[in-house]
This record gives C-alpha cells, structure tokens and sequence, in this order.
C-alpha cells in the first residue's frame, strides 16, 4: 500500500514538474538548408532556404514524392545595427507557420558587401548559437548579395545549399572551410582565414565553384580564381588531384600528367626582419595523355616529365604566391604561423609588422614531382615502331 | 464509539459468518446423499475458516478497543472479544472432532465387506473405479479395486487376476496368516508394489493409477504399479525447435519424463526425490539433481520452498514456478522452463536443479541467469563460430527489441539535429499527413502488432499464417495509405517484431516486449536523456535480481572471467573446462585442458 501510495505521488509530481518543454514534431520543423546574411544599407539582412516537402502519401502508394519544391524566403530588413542578426532570425520566423530548425543547415552564405564590410558580428553570433553547428561550410557569394545566390535555381539537387555543400566537398578539404575552421584561422597568429567562392553562372541555371576569397583581418581582401587556388592548395598542403599539362622542350606535343597527391614543406629563414620562406613541394602523379613521340618505357623520358612538370608546379605556386602578396597582403598560407612554431621567439619581433613583412618576403619554390605509372600503355598506340623517340 | 455503532460491527461480523456458510454449503455439498466422509472434510474446511475468520474477528476488536478513547466503548468491546473467543474455541473442538471422526472412519477392518462398502462410499459417483471381488484360489474372499483408464487391463488380468484366481500357492498348508505379504512376495507377478495400512492411503494409492488389492481378514492393502492407459507419444516439442539436436521431448506423464532423463545421465548420482503437493490434485512432483554437481545449499532451498507450498491444485509447472520464484514482481523470469529433456541434462550437468511437475512436459530448472535466457538450444550443438555469430545477433536483436521504437520517438521528437539531413526529410515527408504525434503512433502501432501477435496465437493452424500475412502487410499497408501511421513506423514496428522473435525463451522475451512500453513513453516525454534513465532503471532492476542466491547477471555483473567463456562468445566444446563456479557444487571440473583436436600429423 506505501508502494502504492508512493509511486502515486511520484508520477504525479512528475507530471507538474516538467517535461515535454522540448518537444516538437518532426512536422513542425522547418528545415533551414542554407542561410546567406547581406549587410544592406539600412542594416543586416538573412535570407534562409527551407525545403518544403510534397504532401506525403500520394495515390500511388509510394511515400514521399520525387517532386520537391523548395523557396526562398527573406525577411524585412532590421534598421539596428548591433543586435540585427537575431533580430532579423526573429522577423524570419514570423513568415513561417513552422519553427525554423537550424540543425541541418548546409552552407552559410555570406554576400560580398557584407565580407568588404568585415565579419566581426557575424562570426560572433554564429559561433555563440548552440543551434547551429560548427562543421557548416562557410560560403563567399562572388560580386553579388547572399541573397541572389540563393535564389539562383539549380536543378540538379534539391536545394541549392545543398548543391553548394557537395560542390565544397567534391573540390577537397583545401576549399571546405568551416565554421570552425575560419574562427581557427582567424584567432591564429599568422594565417588569415579564407572561404570558397561561388558566384552563378551568367544567363543560364546554376552556379559554379570560381576559387577562394582572401580575408584579412575578417575583411575581405581579394579573390583567386580557380587556377591561381590551385597554386593556393598546394602550397598548404591541400592539393589532393589535378592535371597538369606540360610540353617538354624538344618534343612537339603536350603531356598531360594527373597528380595524385601533394605535399609541401615550409621552411623559415629569418635574417635580422629579412624572411626567405622556402617551400619544398613534392608531388605524386601518372601520366594521363601525351601528344607527343616520346616513348615512357625509358626511364630517362620520365625524368624529362618529371622535371617538366615540377618546374609547372614551382611556376604556378610562384605565381600565386606573389599575386597574393601583391594584391591582398594576407598571409593566408600559413607563413607566419609556421614561423610561430620554429622560432617563436623571433615570431615575437615579427609579430606586429608581418602585415608588412609578408608581401616583402621573399618565397623560393622548388619541387620534386615522381612519375609513379604511365597507365596503361607505354608508348602511344597510335604510332609505328620506328617514329617512336627513344 | 457509540452504541449503535458497536453494534452494526457485530452485526456484520454475523453476516459475514453466515454469509461464509452458506456460500461454502451451497458450493460443497452437490448431492443429498453425500458420502460421510467427504461432508465431514468439507466441515472440516469450513470450521477451519471460520476459525481463521474468527481469529481475524479477536484481533480486529482487541486493535479497536485498545485504540478506542472512551472506556465503556473498551468495556463492551473487551466483551465482544470475550464472547469470540469462546466461540472459536468451540469450533477448534468442532475440528478437532471432525479430524477424529474422518480420521476414524477411514480406517481399515479386518471385514472385506465393511471395507467395500466404506470404499463404495467413498467412490461414490466415481464410475471410473472399477471394485472387483474376487475369490482367491476359490477360498478367500478379496477385493481388487481400480481406476479403469489408468492402468493397464492387459496386464492387469495377466498379473493380478490370473495368478490370484488360478494360481498357485507355495507349499505350506492351507491360507497363511500373511495372506498379503504372501501374496506381494509369491504370488503377483509385478514390479512394483506398495503396501498400504490406511484407508486414506488406499484410496489416493488407486486414484494415483494403482490396483488396490484388499483381502477378508487382513488390515492391509497391497497396491500394485500397473500404470497404462493413453498417453502421449514423445515427440518434437513444438515450443523449442531446432534444426540440429534431438526431437524427443517431454509428455505430460511423469514417469516417461524421468526416463527420458535417465536415459542421458547414465549416473546413480542423478537423484530423483518424489513430493505431492495440491490437496485436491495430489500432483506429483520430482526434483532432480546430480549430486556433487549441484549446490547443496540450492537443494535445500528448492527443498523448502516446494515444501511450503499449500495449494489445492496444481495443473502446471507454472504453478509450481509463481510459489518458489524469488522475484514475483519482477517482468524477469527467475525460473526457467523447457520441454526439451537434453536442455534439461545440460543445465543438471551445470549444477542447475530440476522439478518436474506430473501431467505438464514443462520442466523448470533453479537457477537461472540472464545469459542463459538468451542461448538457444542450437548454440551447443552447433561449431563455436556459428554459435558466436548468432549469440552475437541475438543480443543485438535483443536490445533492438527494447529500444528501437524508443530511439525513434525520441529523435524524431527531441533531437532532429541527430538524424542525418536526407532521411529527415524523407521522415517529414511521409509524416505529413499523419494525425498523431511520434508517441503516440508509435505506441497505436506497437499495440496493434502485440494484439496481432495474441491473435495469432489462438487461431487455427491453416487460418493462423494467412492472416500473420494478411495482418501485416495489408493492415500495415493501407493504414500507411488512410495516412493513419507514417511508413518509417511500419518499418520501425515490424523490426522491433522481428527483433522480439530472435530471443529464444519465449517468456524472456515477454518481459523485453512489456517492458517496451514504458520505455516508449519515456522516450516520447524526455526524450533521449529519458529513454537512457528508463534503460538504466531497468538494468538496476536486472542487476538486483538472483535466482536462489545467484546474481542475474552472473557472470557479468560479478565479474567472473573464466566463465565469461560462454556468455558473449560460445567457446569451442574443448576448451570449456570448468563449470559455472557459483551455480555448481564443488565438483568443479568437467573438460579436462589440453584436448583442443588437432590433425595427427604436421604439415611437411
């Protein structure tokens, strides 16, 4: 009888002390899928993207329907400065008949005004709101608002964040930058952080991965397109595949070579507030076209390729490196934080100038590129025995 | 207390005695012309309960009128209890007479014809009893009484009538003095006998299938075991089927049972002891156990508690299981029960006891741990590596069947952010048209697939597949289409079944669906924070329990390494070596080491 009793008025107190404060049903979500935050003249502005689902069981007995629609919603725009990216989430909300769940976002877009004008409340919000997850894609939208890119259609997947998600993910872990990444970049001595760019293409659906916008000092400070990124991965270490294609001198005709992994080493010498930053790269491929008649059982062509192909990669690297230091003056290498970690104490002295003794510093590449396989032939079928250069 | 009062208390203390006695002589007493002896068991009951009544009556009125204030209420109810306690004393003289009376009426006498015709009395009604007179060798006058279904005629005019009608007599003269010893010695060509000296022990000797033989001037009876009559023929149990390993199992004839026993423990250390219990069933009841292997103290025990046993009648071992269980309360079964005798060798072998109950093939065997609830039979037979496996899945299922539906109420309901992107919205999709939030579809459905399961149960073989079919799919279908239930549920519930077939005791497997619900509500109120607490609450409850001493989750809970050789792993037969240290006695080794088999010779 005292079990009872007891397990009565337990289970009643449970019910007036708490419970179910968090629930909400799956029915009752609207799922964000990506978020672009613009600065416009009279304050922030966000845009999200919800997916809105079909309506569930059709006629035809199959659940859940191939035919998605998915819109794009803005909202008014929030004249107070300071506090305006919650209070532009609050004006959001009161469009939606669905709470906004933030959960699932896939990018974070952040529009070209909004980045000229600097970052700093934006990464302040986003990094304090428990609801949004650290491992979202930060996303530059290139010579137009956030807003615009969303609402560019793209056919091929369900919404476009999504598509702009796995576009960062197929382009390696050099473009993908995080959330987590950019505020690691950014609290660090001696790197600045950078994000992928992603502008539509003109007159037709779509849009298109276009290389990296450079941050400095949560401004931004330039672009690199595609083919200077590349020089950019390599020189991090991030380049994971690609093509080179080179012609060896003597021989008419063009190789192409597909370089399968990229390493590089970043070695400070500091002379008295002179810097000479060697970069050592070394790189792994297979031959994949040749135009020309040379004839890749012999080992010393290889040698010719290889040589080739690491003067192309020191070329490209070099190029990069000075259009960075030229234009932007942002260390988004790493430089600095590689001196940081040899000579931390003479990283002291440089510590405060780097802005300046960056662009200054002197930067030799040099690499040194295998040829692991030809692939599957040695010499190009097409040619006779005897027009084959040995 | 006023007067009034007091007396609309005794009042109904007087109805209630009346009421108890026309309640019992209403029900006991069918026909006018009742045999004496069974009216005066019956009285005997009823002054037995009206003593217990009269008992509770003494201490009702002493607890009121030592809590009562005023002193002329305390008077007057002192009184009462005065008045009581002279009743009762009177009846307690009233049973003990009747216990005199029954007990001096059944009583054997040196007259045949006296005897027969208490036995007639006793048997009256009973058409079934078969009361034979007979002349022994033409001289003496004898009486053969038994139940015709129960033993066997055949052997009955073969052993019994033939030789006393027709056969011979040793040599010494005339009618010995021992007629019955003569006879039980000499004369009946039986295995088995028994001689009995009272009345009391005559008759519940021919109702348990012996042949009585009564004899003109002897005070004793001779019983003789000719047990017959239609039984059962061992076949596959069809609760426990396996795909290797023997197909005899248990019938509902005891004797057959313990011979399917000894058939596998060739020892004369496997101990059979014999006990009754139920007043009116008068069920047999054997426990076996190998001595020396099973713990004296667990003996004891299962000696005890059988002992304590009051009942009137005990149809099933269940009954026997619900009065020597440690934990009533408790979903966990803390005995174990098999229709299959080589389960039942195995676990004697591991030092376990075993009670076999007359008319039921159920066995149960004390004690019993967790991990034995979730090995199948299949597991000993079959090579370790697929036993693994399976055991693996099983306990894989097993929680499966505890808290899939849970976990998917609760992240669906509480944590969205932990359900990869795709397949929530796909959930949202499907859910849209559903009424009903995630619990409580989740607990329709489940529902629903227990209620199917029960169904299932009763129905006629043929009908009994088709509509398991029938019922789920096109139930589970269409009401996916009505848009009553969303299709992940359909998808969760019939896991969440399936997982629930893969235990092997079937009431195991009860407590893992019961407790599915709670779990589910929990879940569906706290979320995954509540479905852990939940999770743990019932593994506090697991680990608390023991079966005759020993820990449940033996041994895991305690942690014993060496015999976790047969818990998440079933390790090869040869390596195996001692039994399950506190389930066993002390003879403690059973595979000696060194036997893993190996080719003769070595690879050149």
């Amino acid at each position: 009888m005292r079990i009872l009793q007891w397990l009565c008025i337990s289970i009643f107190s449970m019910l007036f002390l708490s419970g179910c404060w968090d629930r909400t049903e799956v029915n009752d979500l609207a799922v964000i899928t990506a978020a672009a935050y613009d600065k416009t003249a009279e304050g922030f502005e966000g845009t999200v993207q919800i997916i809105l689902p079909s309506s569930g069981a059709a006629d035809s007995g199959q659940s859940g329907g191939k035919s998605q629609s998915v819109k794009t919603y803005t909202t008014g725009i929030a004249s107070n400065i300071s506090l305006s990216l919650d209070e532009s989430y609050v004006k959001l909300q009161k469009k939606f008949s669905r709470k906004l769940f933030r959960g699932h976002r896939r990018v974070i877009i952040i529009g070209e005004e909004m980045s000229r004008n600097g970052l700093e409340e934006l990464i302040d919000y986003l990094s304090r709101d428990p609801n949004s997850s650290l491992h979202t894609p930060i996303v530059v939208a290139k010579g137009r608002t956030g807003a615009e890119l969303l609402k560019t259609s793209y056919p091929m997947e369900r919404a476009s964040g999504e598509a702009m998600r796995e576009m960062i993910n197929i382009a390696g872990r050099g473009l993908k930058v995080t959330k987590l990444d950019f505020l690691i970049k950014a609290a660090s001595e001696g790197v600045q952080p950078i994000a992928a760019t992603i502008e539509p293409v003109d007159d037709k659906e779509g849009f298109r991965l276009t290389g990296v916008a450079i941050f400095k000092n949560l401004k931004l400070a330039g672009y690199l397109n595609n083919e200077e990124t590349v020089g950019f991965l390599w020189a991090t270490g991030n380049y994971e595949q690609g093509f080179v294609t080179i012609s060896v001198p003597g021989h008419e005709g063009e190789i192409s070579v597909n370089v399968k992994s990229g390493k590089a080493q970043i070695t400070p010498e500091i002379n008295d507030h002179k810097v000479t930053i060697y970069v050592a790269l070394k790189g792994e491929g297979s031959i994949s076209s040749n135009s020309t008649k040379l004839d890749f059982t012999i080992p010393e062509n290889i040698a010719l390729v290889e040589q080739a192909v690491g003067s192309e990669i020191t070329k490209q690297v070099q190029r990069t490196i000075k259009i960075v230091q030229r234009e932007s003056g942002a260390d988004i290498f790493g430089f600095g934080s590689t001196i940081n970690q040899r000579n931390p104490k003479e990283w002291k002295h440089l510590r405060d100038d780097w802005d300046n003794i960056f662009p200054q510093a002197e930067v030799s590449v040099s690499t040194k590129f295998s040829i692991r396989t030809t692939n599957m032939t040695g010499t190009t079928p097409y040619l006779k025995e005897n027009e084959v250069k040995k | 207390m006023s007067k009034s009062s007091s007396s609309r208390l005794y009042k109904k203390m007087g109805k209630n005695m009346v009421c108890r006695r026309t309640y019992i002589s209403k029900r006991f007493l069918p026909e006018k012309n009742f045999a004496l002896p069974a009216l005066l068991a019956e009285l005997l009951a009823a002054a037995y309960g009206l003593k217990i009544v009269m008992e509770e009556v003494i201490n009702q009125l002493r607890y009121r009128a030592e809590s009562s204030t005023s002193s002329r209420v305390r008077e007057k109810l002192s009184a009462m209890v005065e008045e009581t306690a002279r009743l009762s004393s009177a009846i307690v003289a009233i049973e003990r007479n009747c216990r005199a009376v029954k007990d001096g009426l059944l009583e054997l006498t040196q007259d045949i014809s006296k005897n027969e015709a208490m036995l007639k009395t006793v048997f009256r009604g009973c058409t079934d009893v078969v009361f034979r007179p007979i002349k022994i060798l033409g001289i003496k006058n004898a009486l053969v009484i038994y139940v015709e279904g129960l033993i066997d005629n055949e052997l009955l005019d073969t052993v019994i009538l033939k030789p006393l009608l027709h056969g011979r007599w040793p040599e010494n003269a005339g009618m010995p003095s021992n007629i019955v010893n003569t006879i039980a010695e000499q004369v009946v060509a039986c295995g088995k006998m028994q001689i009995m000296m009272s009345m009391e022990g005559t008759v519940k000797s021919v109702l348990a299938g012996q042949v009585a033989i009564l004899v003109d001037g002897e005070t004793n009876a001779l019983t003789v075991f000719l047990s017959g009559g239609e039984k059962r023929s061992v076949d596959e149990p069809i609760t426990e089927v396996v795909i290797r390993g023997p197909r005899d199992g248990f019938t509902e004839n005891i004797k057959t049972n313990i011979s399917l026993l000894r058939r596998r423990l060739r020892t004369p250390r496997l101990k059979t002891t014999a006990y009754t219990i139920g007043e009116i069933s008068q069920t047999k009841i054997i426990i076996a156990y190998i001595k020396g292997v099973a713990r004296e103290d667990v003996i004891r025990e299962v000696r005890r508690r059988l002992g304590r046993i009051k009942i009137d009648g005990v149809l099933e071992s269940g009954y026997i299981e619900e009065f020597i269980e440690d934990e009533p309360y408790s979903p966990f079964p803390m005995v174990q029960n098999t229709e299959r005798p080589d389960v039942v060798a195995a676990n004697l072998l591991e030092g376990r006891v075993a009670i076999f109950t007359d008319n039921t093939p159920f066995v149960l065997l004390v004690p019993v741990v967790f991990y034995g609830q979730v090995q199948a039979n299949e597991d000993y037979y079959s090579r370790f590596s697929m036993a693994t496996f399976l055991r693996g899945i099983r306990l894989v299922f097993m929680f499966a069947a505890l808290v899939l539906p849970s976990i998917y109420v609760a992240l669906t309901t509480f944590h969205q952010q932990m359900i990869p992107n795709k397949f929530l919205i796909s959930i949202i999709e499907t859910r849209e048209p559903t009424p009903f939030p995630a619990v409580v579809e989740a607990l329709l459905m489940e529902g629903a697939f227990e209620a199917l399961r029960e169904a299932g149960v009763r129905l006629p073989k043929p009908v009994g597949q088709a509509v398991s079919i029938v019922g789920a799919l096109v139930i589970g279908q269409a009401a996916v289409q009505a848009g009553i239930v969303s299709a992940p549920m359909v998808i969760v519930v019939s896991v969440t079944g399936i997982a629930s077939f893969t235990i092997p005791r079937h009431d195991f497997s009860f407590a893992i669906r019961v407790l599915r619900f709670p779990l589910m509500l929990l879940a569906g109120t706290f979320g995954l924070f509540g479905l852990t607490l939940g999770v743990l609450g019932v593994h506090i409850h697991l680990v608390s329990l023991r079966s005759f001493g020993v820990p449940y989750f033996w041994p895991v809970a305690p942690l014993n390494i060496r015999s976790l050789k047969d818990v998440l792993i079933r390790a090869p037969r040869w390596s195996m070596n001692m039994r399950p240290k506190l389930i066993t006695g002390y003879n403690k080794l059973r595979v000696p080491t060194g036997q893993k088999p190996e080719p003769g010779q070595k690879r050149p």
